[in-house]
């Protein structure tokens, strides 16, 4: 059988002043149904770009160019939404259109394009409303995005993004601007959905603890590439690339919303035109000649995947708990 | 680097060269203005002389643009207008960026209920059309220049007024401003040094395009006869002059409104690539 | 942005109302010397000077004069005609007709023209017909709304023989035909403003998550430039049209002089040249209290179309 989505060699391109750049640069990807994976880095990585390339709705002037986008199998073009896929964004304010109510949002896809009567289209909105948690659904569908919280937004969001029944959801950073308890309820209502629909859900955000509470693999994007792959617990416990081991470094505690990325030095690269080798490396502590010629993700010992030239002696340091020098 | 950004990089690149290209373009041309309006009275005839003798006549080596009904040179004529429509253009906007600007400033600053009064102030002065005004006003002053200084400085404050406001606005939300309040230092000093410098382009970028309406408000009043007074040569007074003559010599009147344009065009470019030079900066 | 709530605007509006009225009354005391002589000019008889004077009751006490003057505009006298003779009610209903038509479709060919300009602008901003819908509208900025008249008279009235060269009137039909290019030219004078503002509001809510979002969910296409893209791009872009409406009423004093429409505007413009002041009074004190209220309308169309602006919120994001 076939995975839900299938990311294979996907490059996107940016022409620009300086030439072309890459903020995705020969991505592969896989996501199961019933599945959630997580893409953690830090902004500018190239994931959200990712995630705007398999829903089709790349922004204005990048445009992919090599790689294939499959859903179930078949191939769909990444110059249009295909259909089958949703999207929920970083900001709940900004994914609703401020003139629209609440219910004419989630009711719009299943009239207009499904051909739903009105009657039908309004009590599936509220059926879907209730769907995600929104208490007084029936009152809520006449609100107006400013009127509500930015919980109740996100949950909005959500719900018209079901609207459409999509097979895969993708979620760019959607709890990033929401507190830290409303996250937590996000998250739970997130897992009920994968379990009730069978839905995919490709997340990415730069809150590695996060995902380890939700997801059941994890790729680390540095720079417009995939560095590290693994399940959960391998990426978490057994850090095989030293970016995720800065990442994991840099946010200590899960439930704290200072997790931000300050203590990694340096900047990430632009992404201009092909460098060879590891593009972490002028930052990386560890850095050696040989990461000059470093290839892609290879397997590691305990079975996940890195790019890091030294990943053996990475993963077997990380497991006797001994820092690098 | 987010892809919105890289996208905004890219879209720019493309535009950054073509921006400056109407840019020089712009100034190019009004240098050729310049220098046929400051040279032209030495290879051409008076604008005023008459020839009798010689009216009406078409383009020839002498005049390249023929004669008018009095027999006066339509180039030499037409090169004087423009010069006087500049110098009108530049110098009936010096007060009302002035005032407006200080009115704008102070209506940000101070706030309340200074902010409310020159808010209706302008409200009403924008409530009479720019031509109604002048016209009432030139109802009283009589024709002339007068009329049309005295109408722009009444009127064009405003827009100066709305920029300088906004601006200041936004200045004041910035760290460093309230940083200097914090300080401790008076609030004039902090207009002073800290706000004004970074809020003045954006009048001065604007004033480059007024300067067009006033140019075409002034040729207008003149067509209409209630501008600028024969003979001084005026380009809506020389439209007017040459309207009854269209059939048979097209250039008199052709020839003053095409001026208007070619100047209004090269004014309005400089202003615009100008204030995208600053919002960019 | 603060948006002031419909309250506030209103408020706004008639404290402006009630100073046009006195700009008005005023306007006639502004000038240095006496205002009759002003009227008159300088080649009047004494004798014609102080009858002006006791019939404008101009030796009253100012405040006397202004109560008279409100009693009577509020009664919609605005006195009388010293050219006709006739009261300046009368004879600016008599013009009203031609003016009206000829905002209306000159607001009409305005927004006809400024659609799909900017959508075209915006669909590749920095492309080459993005920066010919940009540039081609400043040069419009210099062009003479009489010149540019005398030019579309010379090429569509007298050569090609497609429309009137001026005047107005005759059936519907005929009157309609004789606004085209009085209306394109009005229009031509303001496109430069809305086909910018436009464009970059359309960039902007282009851009915007919700269009992405709405997009990806599977919104149809055309459902989302007409819900999402122009509903949102409306807002800033019917500010500006009306904003503009000054404008672009100014600019139909000029073209009906030009076109010869017996309308208001032409009307004020004989009555500045025959120094008909009752009637220049008039018609500047009804065309300020039009203005004031188009921009109001202006203001409450905006808050009916932007949700977020009801119930007297003062700001938001």
């Amino acid at each position: 059988m076939n995975p839900l989505l299938e990311v294979d060699g996907l490059s996107v391109a940016a022409p620009g002043r300086r030439g072309t750049t890459y903020p995705v640069r020969d991505v592969s990807l896989t996501v199961e149904g019933r599945g959630t994976v997580g893409v953690v880095g830090e902004s500018g990585c190239g994931k959200s770009t990712l995630l705007r390339a398999i829903a089709g709705v790349l922004p204005r002037g990048l445009r992919a160019v090599e790689g294939t986008v499959r859903v179930d199998g078949r191939e769909v073009d990444t110059r249009r939404p295909s259909g089958e896929v949703a999207m929920i964004f970083q900001d709940p304010m900004t994914g609703l259109n401020p003139v629209m109510t609440v219910g004419e949002h989630v009711a719009e896809v299943p009239r207009r394009r499904d051909g739903l009567g009105r009657r039908a289209a309004h009590d599936l909105a509220v059926h879907l409303l209730q769907e995600v948690g929104i208490e007084d659904a029936e009152h809520r569908v006449d609100a107006y995005p400013h009127e509500l919280s930015g919980g109740l937004r996100q949950r909005v969001l959500i719900a018209a993004a079901l609207s459409g029944s999509p097979r895969l959801l993708l979620c760019d950073e959607p709890t990033t601007a929401l507190d830290v308890t409303v996250q937590a309820r996000f998250v739970a209502l997130l897992g009920r959905l994968v379990e009730d629909r069978g839905l995919g859900v490709l997340y990415v955000t730069h809150d590695l603890p996060l995902l380890g509470t939700m997801c059941d693999r994890i790729d680390v994007m540095y720079a417009g590439q995939v560095v590290e792959r693994g399940s959960t617990r391998e990426v978490l416990q057994h850090p095989a690339h030293p970016y995720t081991e800065a990442l994991l470094a840099a946010a200590p505690r899960m439930d704290s919303r200072r997790a931000r990325l300050v203590s990694i030095p340096g900047r990430p690269p632009v992404l201009l035109a092909d460098t060879a080798g590891c593009r972490f490396a002028p930052r990386c502590p560890h850095a050696v000649d040989a990461c000059d010629a470093a290839g892609p993700l290879g397997p590691g010992t305990s079975g996940h995947e890195s790019a890091c030239v030294r990943r053996d002696e990475l993963e077997a340091r990380s497991e006797r708990g001994v820092a690098w020098r | 680097m987010s892809a919105a950004t890289l996208a905004a990089e890219g879209g720019s690149s493309r535009t950054a060269p073509r921006l400056n290209g109407t840019l020089v373009a712009a100034i190019a041309v009004l240098l050729v203005l310049l220098a046929a309006v400051l040279a032209g009275p030495r290879w051409l005839p008076s604008p005023t002389e008459q020839d009798l003798g010689n009216i009406l006549a078409p383009p020839s080596s002498v005049s390249p643009l023929g004669t008018d009904q009095l027999g006066r040179d339509v180039l030499a004529r037409v090169l004087a207008a423009i010069r006087l429509d500049l110098v009108v253009g530049v110098t009936a906007l010096l007060v009302p960026l002035v005032t407006g600007s200080l009115l704008g400033a102070l209506a940000a600053w101070r706030g309340g209920w200074v902010d409310e009064v020159v808010g209706v102030v302008a409200d009403v002065v924008q409530a009479f059309p720019y031509y109604l005004f002048i016209l009432v006003l030139a109802f009283f002053l009589g024709a002339g220049l007068s009329s049309i200084y005295v109408a722009v400085a009444a009127v064009a404050w405003v827009s100066y007024m709305r920029i300088v406001r906004a601006e200041v606005h936004s200045a004041m939300q910035q760290d460093y401003v309230q940083a200097a309040v914090g300080a401790g230092f008076s609030g004039s000093r902090v207009l002073l040094r800290h706000v004004l410098p970074n809020v003045f382009k954006q009048p001065l970028t604007y004033a480059v395009t007024d300067v067009v309406v006033v140019i075409v408000s002034t040729a207008t009043l003149s067509y209409l006869g209630v501008g600028v007074t024969p003979p001084t040569p005026e380009l809506g007074a020389l439209v007017s002059d040459g309207q009854q003559f269209v059939t048979v010599r097209p250039l008199l009147t052709v020839a003053p409104g095409l001026a208007v344009v070619l100047v209004g065009a090269a004014l309005a470019l400089l202003g615009n690539g100008l204030s995208r030079q600053v919002d960019e900066a | 942005m603060a948006a002031p709530s419909a309250r506030r605007r209103l408020a706004r509006a008639l404290v402006a109302v009630a100073l046009v009225v006195v700009v008005t009354f005023l306007f006639i005391h502004i000038v240095p010397g006496d205002p009759a002589r002003a009227i008159l000019g300088p080649q009047a008889s004494p004798d014609a000077v102080s009858a002006l004077r006791d019939r404008l009751g101009l030796d009253r006490p100012l405040l006397a004069q202004f109560l008279d003057y409100l009693s009577h505009a509020v009664r919609g006298d605005l006195g009388t005609s010293v050219a006709e003779g006739v009261s300046v009610t009368s004879l600016m209903v008599g013009r009203a007709a031609p003016t009206v038509a000829l905002v209306l479709c000159s607001a009409i060919l305005t927004v006809v023209l400024t659609v799909p300009l900017a959508a075209l602008a915006a669909r590749r901003p920095g492309s080459l017909v993005d920066h010919a819908v940009r540039t081609v509208p400043l040069l419009g900025l210099g062009l003479p709304a009489f010149w540019f008249a005398l030019v579309l008279i010379q090429v569509f009235a007298v050569r090609l023989g497609w429309f009137p060269a001026g005047g107005y009137g005759g059936s519907p039909l005929q009157s309609l035909r004789a606004l085209v290019l009085p209306a394109l030219v009005t229009a031509v004078s303001i496109l430069p403003f809305t086909v910018q503002s436009l464009r970059v509001a359309m960039i902007e809510a282009a851009d915007a998550d919700f269009v992405a979002a709405a997009r990806a969910r599977g919104v149809p296409p055309w459902r989302v430039l007409r819900r999402y893209v122009f509903r949102n791009a409306a807002v800033p872009a019917v500010v500006v049209l009306g904003l503009n409406m000054g404008w672009l009423v100014g600019n139909t004093l000029i073209v009906e002089k030009v076109f010869a429409i017996p309308g208001v505007g032409a009307l004020l413009v004989d009555a500045t040249l025959s120094r008909d002041f009752p009637v220049v009074q008039g018609l500047a004190l009804v065309i300020a209290l039009l203005v004031i209220g188009t921009n109001l309308a202006t203001e409450l169309v905006r808050i009916g179309l932007d949700p977020r602006l009801r119930h007297g919120k003062e700001s938001l994001r």
